[in-house]
């Protein structure tokens, strides 16, 4: 009898062998549409790296200064073009005290230079 | 008359002796004083073909550009997100940026060769290296053999090569005609240069591409591994396109 069941395992193997890549297989598909999801995701804050800068955290969240944006139309215009990335880096820039001066400047070199 | 003469001559000395030194200095040639970052040190830009539209790649010309962003972390989960070996096969060769700018200049602009962004689509559609083409790594680790994989290797430039008679056959395994890109259903000779790149080195997408690619008998020698991937783009501060075309 056990004899039969180790016979019966290794003509099994192939076919565990094959699903068991496929698991895996999947489970990295996974993980990474997880990953890409959680980029869209907006930045939260990190108290940690603005502790020390008090007029960052009294700058709202980035909804606020989307609006605030929307209300300079060339520069928002640009902006909604640039990519994620870039769009958080001027936000983390605005967060961190940047004069809106430097936030324009920023904007439109990462519109021209891109 | 002779200030005339002393001069002139005066100036050309200077400019003899000062020449090899600013070269000694590592000053930047490209720009001069202006301040302006090239790619290399006699590469200011180059312009690659992306979705029809011609895209000038250079460096961000910020200097407080600093890397943020998804790929400004480091620390992610492992497994899945490991480190990778600098190669996926050591028949591999790696590419770095200054190699990748040479492909694109060649290879690329003659249709000799292939950049491929190896990565998901969900990822590609966030942002790209420009003159690249999404080819999900899921794609290219089909199976030997299968439809999927034929039509991919067809599209790189291999043929097939049907039915090899006895004579061809033979010559070939004696090594009296060329073999070198032939394989028993596929010649390689004009097939592309390619170079496929993911997210960086903690990325396994484009490695399992080339493991895919070389289980079909792709040539090693055809096949180049950006390791650096966009985390190194990025980092560089180079143009990076969002795709213009829907991805499904």
């Amino acid at each position: 009898m056990p004899g039969c069941s180790a016979r019966l395992l290794i003509l099994l193997f192939p076919v565990l062998a094959v699903s068991w890549a496929h698991a895996e297989e999947d489970d990295y598909l996974r993980a990474l549409e997880a990953e890409a999801e959680r980029i869209d995701a907006p930045e939260p804050p990190r108290p940690g790296r603005n502790a020390d800068s008090g007029v960052a955290e009294n700058r709202g969240d980035r909804a606020a200064f989307e609006s605030e944006l929307q209300k300079h139309k060339g520069t928002y215009s640009f902006y909604q073009t640039l990519l994620e990335k870039d769009k958080a880096e001027v936000y983390k820039a605005y967060r961190e005290g940047a004069s809106f001066a430097k936030i324009r400047k920023m904007i439109i070199s990462r519109k021209l230079h891109r | 008359m002779t200030k005339r003469f002393v001069f002139p001559f005066l100036a050309l000395l200077t400019m003899m002796i000062a020449a090899p030194h600013a070269e000694e200095g590592g000053e930047l040639r490209v720009g001069g004083d202006s301040g302006f970052v090239p790619l290399t040190r006699d590469k200011p830009y180059i312009y690659v073909i992306h979705e029809g539209s011609s895209v000038k790649i250079q460096r961000i010309q910020d200097p407080n550009y600093e890397l943020s962003g998804y790929f400004a972390k480091t620390i992610r989960k492992c497994p899945p997100f490991c480190i990778q070996p600098i190669t996926p096969d050591p028949r591999v060769a790696v590419v770095g940026e200054v190699e990748l700018f040479d492909f694109m200049e060649n290879e690329l602009r003659n249709g000799k060769g292939l950049l491929i962004d190896a990565r998901t689509p969900s990822w590609y559609k966030k942002g790209t290296i420009p003159g690249s083409v999404n080819i999900p790594f899921t794609e290219l680790s089909k199976k030997p053999n299968s439809p999927e994989m034929d039509a991919m290797l067809k599209r790189f430039g291999a043929k097939p090569r049907g039915e090899v008679g006895f004579w061809d056959s033979l010559l070939e395994r004696w090594g009296l005609s060329d073999a070198k890109y032939k394989t028993e259903r596929w010649d390689f000779t004009e097939a592309k240069e390619l170079v496929l790149f993911c997210n960086g080195p903690a990325c396994g997408q484009s490695p399992r591409a080339i493991r895919g690619l070389l289980a079909a008998d792709y040539p090693a020698d055809k096949i180049h591994y950006y390791r650096g991937g966009m985390q190194l783009w990025e980092l560089w501060g180079l143009t990076t396109v969002k795709p213009r075309e829907p991805v499904e």
